[in-house]
């Protein structure tokens, strides 16, 4: 537990909010996957504490981000630079535990992890995909939900070297890049796939494709393909009304990946339970980073459980990640 | 200054308990208990419990609701796992114990007898299926029977913990007819919270237990009746969020404090609070609780 100092506290698109934090202390321990419990307010309503994602931590900082959902997140919008808060963590258990090879630059998964992100699901996956090299697709309501580029910028500046990218062959205006792309990304649905994978090194095909190039209209394509220019990483942005990237539900354009690669998502429930369905019938290893309403934290109340083969385990302590196949979902879902 | 109080013949070094549901060997790596008067440990039964369907918990204006069901492994797994590791925190335990009957209770009790817990509070809070579900600390003979069978079975303290009854005089006086040492209360009041917008309950187990600030002023009213009805010790909880609260419940004349929703809150909030009472003591120039009790002017 500590008091940590408000570094900056902004909107950075309509929707999401961005706290950076200062604190050695969490940022030197903090690992992607793991969460902070923030202590907003300190008065009796909000009463209990709020868990949010490490969006990503480096020396003596980290970031979290959120949208105002309720009161909690609400008043969390209204701390300005300089104020403080009470926060617990990093609490959870890392991806790289249930990641076993690792996560690290140098590691073999260099073209074989896949990151699916839904909303401010975002979030955990950003830390991973910082501190790895990972195919990342977001999914979004609409262009809102969508880190606007400084933040995917800030992935590039990082130095990571993109191989590849993550995207559909047939998509309207693509063409040119498709060119000196060293990976391809096709769609099951797509028609003429036959001339692909020439001079592919690694292959991600999509579930579905659809002709986003017509509703989306010149300028929200231009703004697409300059964030993909820009940030030079791969990337695959979706939304549900098509305003930036292809248009559809993030589930519509999992990759179609092979044997021993490692999927995690991190999202809605639906989407969660959509992505533990498509991959299960597959040889890869698929991890879902979960929520729950929380009590502590940190498993002493057991208030946020989800069921799963072994029975119910917790949020705070088993998770917040828990490999597809043990997570059992509501049927009506 | 001194505020050691007595329950039995136990000495606490002083009023304040972490309440049962709110602490396991988890929190031990936010705290040091070693200050505090003592710890009760999540209810155990003697089957490991599921507990309930999720959501388990939901925030209200000042407080939560919560519906775990029990969640536990199992006094076979808490004696072997959860116990030793609490056991070692240099401050007094005591198990709290949950039964579907006489013989569940009397079995977990033999069983924490053997162990170094300080005493055993008896969750009565679990429903009665042989008399239609309704709760054994709603029903005089039911807690006479289950406190009787306990105290035949151990010398450790007994803490019989009841629920939020506005008249518990029946109750009280059925508790204190047992070899009970001390009396708890207010467990949880029962509430429910409806989403009109989903059309659904936001407990899975449709209703639960309200905690927090929110029922502070039920918990004095319900521990104030109990003090007036039983000359057994009372330790008193509901809402108590910091030293203030705990020095209220005092002033009525509880023996002792409980504190539960407020350690989801703040892990530490236990040596705040002891600190906050011996800072306030310090300050008036009380020398220990009875004085404070006796200083005050409120006509009980």
């Amino acid at each position: 537990m500590a008091t940590v100092e408000i570094i900056d506290n902004s909107r950075i698109t309509p929707y999401i909010f961005k706290m950076v934090l200062k604190s050695g202390q969490i940022a030197g321990k903090a690992k992607p996957g793991q969460f902070v419990n923030l202590r907003i307010g300190g008065k009796y309503y909000p009463l209990l504490r709020r868990p949010m994602s490490i969006y990503y931590a480096e020396m003596d900082r980290f970031a979290i981000i959120y949208t105002i959902r309720g009161i909690g997140t609400g008043l969390l919008s209204k701390y300005k630079n300089g104020d403080s808060m009470d926060i617990l963590g990093p609490l959870g258990i890392p991806f790289e535990s249930l990641l076993s090879t690792g996560v690290d630059k140098k590691s073999p998964f260099r073209e074989k992890l896949y990151l699916i992100a839904g909303g401010v699901g975002i979030a955990p996956l950003y830390f991973l995909y910082k501190k790895s090299s990972a195919f990342l697709i977001i999914g979004a309501k609409n262009r809102d939900g969508i880190l606007p580029t400084s933040e995917l910028g800030h992935i590039g500046e990082e130095g990571k070297s993109q191989k590849s990218k993550v995207k559909c062959q047939k998509d309207k205006g693509n063409g040119e890049e498709g060119k000196s792309q060293k990976s391809n990304v096709k769609c099951q649905k797509e028609q003429g796939n036959g001339e692909e994978g020439k001079s592919q090194k690694s292959n991600v095909k999509c579930q579905k494709e659809q002709g986003n190039g017509e509703e989306g209209g010149e300028k929200r394509e231009d703004e697409y393909e300059r964030r993909v220019r820009t940030t030079n990483t791969d990337i695959q942005i979706v939304t549900e009304d098509g305003s930036i990237g292809r248009k559809g539900l993030v589930t519509d354009y999992l990759p179609d990946v092979s044997d021993g690669s490692f999927i995690v998502a991190c999202g809605p429930v639906p989407m969660l339970k959509r992505v533990k369905e498509f991959y299960s019938k597959k040889k890869v290893n698929c991890i879902l980073s979960m929520e729950a309403r929380m009590g502590c934290g940190y498993g002493a109340c057991l208030s946020c459980a989800v069921k799963t083969m072994d029975g119910y385990r917790y949020v705070c302590k088993d998770g917040p990640a828990f490999r597809a196949e043990d997570v059992e979902f509501d049927e009506d879902i | 200054m001194n505020l050691s109080v007595k329950i039995g013949n136990i000495t606490f070094k002083n009023p304040v308990l972490l309440a049962s549901g709110c602490f396991s060997k988890h929190t031990l790596d936010f705290t040091d208990v070693s200050g505090l008067g003592g710890i009760i440990t999540k209810s155990v039964t003697v089957k490991p419990r599921e507990g309930n369907p999720p959501p388990r918990i939901f925030e209200t204006p000042c407080g939560v609701i919560n519906s775990i069901g029990l969640a536990n492994p199992g006094i076979d797994e808490f004696l072997k796992d959860e116990l030793p590791c609490i056991l070692s925190s240099q401050t007094r335990v005591i198990a709290s114990i949950a039964g579907a009957d006489v013989g569940e209770y009397v079995e977990l009790t033999r069983l924490l007898n053997q162990t170094d817990v300080t005493g055993i509070e008896v969750n009565l809070s679990c429903p009665n299926v042989e008399r239609g579900g309704v709760e054994f600390g709603k029903d005089p003979e039911s807690v006479k029977r289950i406190v009787d069978s306990v105290r035949n079975n151990t010398s450790k303290i007994i803490i019989c913990k009841l629920p939020p009854l506005f008249d518990n005089r029946k109750i009280v006086s059925a508790a204190e007819q047992t070899g009970a040492d001390a009396i708890s209360l207010i467990n949880t009041i029962p509430a429910l919270a409806v989403n009109f917008e989903t059309g659904k309950f936001e407990i899975g187990g449709k209703s639960g237990g309200l905690s927090g600030p929110a029922i502070k002023p039920i918990a004095l009213y319900c521990v104030y009746n109990a003090i007036k009805n039983t000359s057994l010790p009372v330790i008193g909880l509901g809402g108590i969020m910091n030293a203030r609260d705990a020095l209220e419940f005092l002033l009525i004349g509880a023996r002792m404090v409980e504190i539960g929703t407020g350690v989801l809150v703040d892990p530490d909030i236990g040596n705040k609070i002891v600190k906050g009472i011996e800072e306030y003591f310090c300050k008036e120039g009380i020398k220990d609780i009875a004085e404070f009790q006796r200083r005050s002017r409120l006509e009980l």
